[in-house]
């Protein structure tokens, strides 16, 4: 099959909420092996493989792909033993960590294949530089008003060791997952061009 | 009828299982908004027993929650040691200056454990819901409250595929340790880079799946809407729920004007109603600990 095959809906279709939930699953499982086996402070890992897809669903799947690292991060909240009042706020930087490298790419119009030295300075930037950071400020500086983190130093250590340890997961998974299979997702139908569809 | 469920339902004959969900909700909201709203070292202390106690009460074995238990168990460690090395809570007698900067005084490990009762009730309230409540009935609860149809469904199929993944990651990874491949070989970057073979194949079932459902879905007309569907099942509710929903708000009032607005009594124009003292048991406890003490030295 080619590319010329790529299949474009014209709204919002059920397969959207589908692919969202479905999407929503797999973060939830990765973010969870994440969180539970490197964990760094509560909710926080040291090496969280979640974010690799949640880059690449971003970059797919537009804001299906947002919302999908959205549920999947409240799911697995929910089952590490964050109270339920923190992790509907909380969930919001996985959100933010699929909608900055979801942005970039449709304003630049970057192709996810990596194809030119644009697309690739594209995808540094925003999806293996920036995708973490606004996350990360926003998740510890909650902890931190709420005193799981006790202090600026602790809230430092914390950003500090979650973007590092997402630039690694980023650079090694998600960069071959877009090379080899963004040609697929297109084939499927599934890939979402636009922000919504 | 198969109860499996991703989340941590496990069917049992206690009270707590034939609540409404949503009466479990609100119970969970006011336990949690309670914790954060008392600032005091014991009555936070209480307010982990008293959780927990409900906790034991819903007959589900600990050893069911074990994956959360272990993570809020690990919560408290890192918490205890982040506020010894990592805080600076003022107090009278500063033990430790750390070279960075942060102390730890007399009040250090007083004002961690304050924090670690805190969210160790929140979690332990949350595990309440979670253990009793089937993940399909805390969306038709979600449902009853008019929470978007579409909403309940993307969060109900999200749930759902989360053990239909774990399974495939385990057939994928099986696959590979049949071929003899060893992927935690290497360091964190080798290990990783070993394990983007198997998330290959992970993404295309994932997208082959949504494919099938959407199929599915769309031949049995379904509509994100969800306008005209019809509920199988309604929520039942008793005079029980109305009760512990009743007692539930009454607890959260009382603490949020005592403990946030400061109120000792609330005064209602044509009289005055003043707001019970919670009496206090750790007192209690240490005088009878040194009266017990006391009596051991003069025997001896």
């Amino acid at each position: 099959m080619g590319e010329e095959e790529v299949r474009i809906t014209g709204g919002i279709t059920p397969m959207h909420i589908i692919l969202t939930a479905i999407n929503s699953g797999v973060i939830g499982i990765l973010a969870i092996l994440g969180v539970v086996y490197t964990p760094v402070v509560p909710g926080v890992a040291a090496l969280y493989p979640a974010t690799a897809f949640e880059v690449a669903f971003g970059i797919w799947f537009g804001i299906w792909g947002a919302i999908a690292s959205y549920i999947g991060c409240l799911i697995m909240n929910l089952y590490t033993g964050i109270p339920i009042v923190f992790a509907i706020p909380l969930s919001l930087s996985d959100f933010l960590a699929a909608a900055i490298p979801m942005a970039a790419f449709r304003l630049a119009k970057s192709d996810p294949e990596l194809k030119t030295l644009k697309d690739w300075i594209n995808y540094v930037i925003s999806g293996v530089i920036l995708s973490s950071v606004p996350g990360s400020l926003y998740y510890c500086y909650i902890l931190l008003k709420i005193g799981w983190i006790p202090s600026w130093e602790a809230f430092w250590l914390s950003v500090i060791s979650w973007n590092v340890g997402n630039y690694i997961v980023v650079l090694v998974i998600t960069t071959p997952l877009l090379k080899i299979l963004t040609n697929y997702v297109k084939r499927t139908g599934l890939y979402v061009k636009g922000w919504f569809s | 009828m198969s109860t499996r469920s991703f989340l941590f339902y496990l069917p049992r004959n206690s009270p707590f299982h034939k609540l409404n969900p949503l009466t479990k909700l609100v119970l969970v909201f006011s336990i949690s908004f309670i914790a954060l709203i008392v600032r005091d070292f014991e009555l936070n202390f209480w307010i982990m027993v008293v959780t927990f106690i409900l906790l034991l009460l819903t007959r589900v074995p600990l050893k069911h929650l074990k994956t959360p238990l272990l993570s809020i168990f690990f919560m408290m460690i890192t918490l205890v040691l982040m506020y010894s090395l990592l805080s600076r809570v003022p107090g009278q007698h500063v033990y430790i200056v750390f070279p960075w900067g942060t102390y730890f005084t007399e009040n250090t490990l007083i004002y961690g454990l304050t924090i670690v009762f805190r969210i160790v009730s929140m979690a332990f309230a949350t595990l309440l819901l979670l253990a009793t409540t089937k993940d399909t009935d805390i969306i038709k609860g979600l449902s009853a409250i008019k929470v978007p149809y579409v909403i309940c469904f993307t969060f109900s199929l999200a749930i759902r595929s989360i053990s239909m993944f774990a399974d495939d990651w385990r057939t994928i990874l099986e696959a590979y340790r049949s071929k003899g491949v060893d992927l935690s070989k290497g360091n964190i970057v080798e290990r990783l880079k070993n394990y983007v073979g198997a998330l290959i194949p992970l993404v295309v079932l994932t997208l082959n799946k949504v494919k099938d459902i959407d199929f599915a879905a769309e031949s049995r007309g379904f509509r994100i809407s969800g306008k005209g569907r019809t509920q199988f099942e309604k929520l039942q509710w008793s005079i029980t729920d109305i009760v512990l929903i009743i007692i539930s708000i009454m607890g959260f009032l009382y603490f949020y004007l005592k403990y946030k607005l400061g109120l000792d009594s609330i005064n209602l124009y044509l009289f005055v109603i003043p707001l019970p003292e919670i009496p206090r048991i750790l007192p209690i406890i240490y005088s009878f600990i040194s009266h017990v003490i006391s009596f051991i030295f003069s025997v001896f």
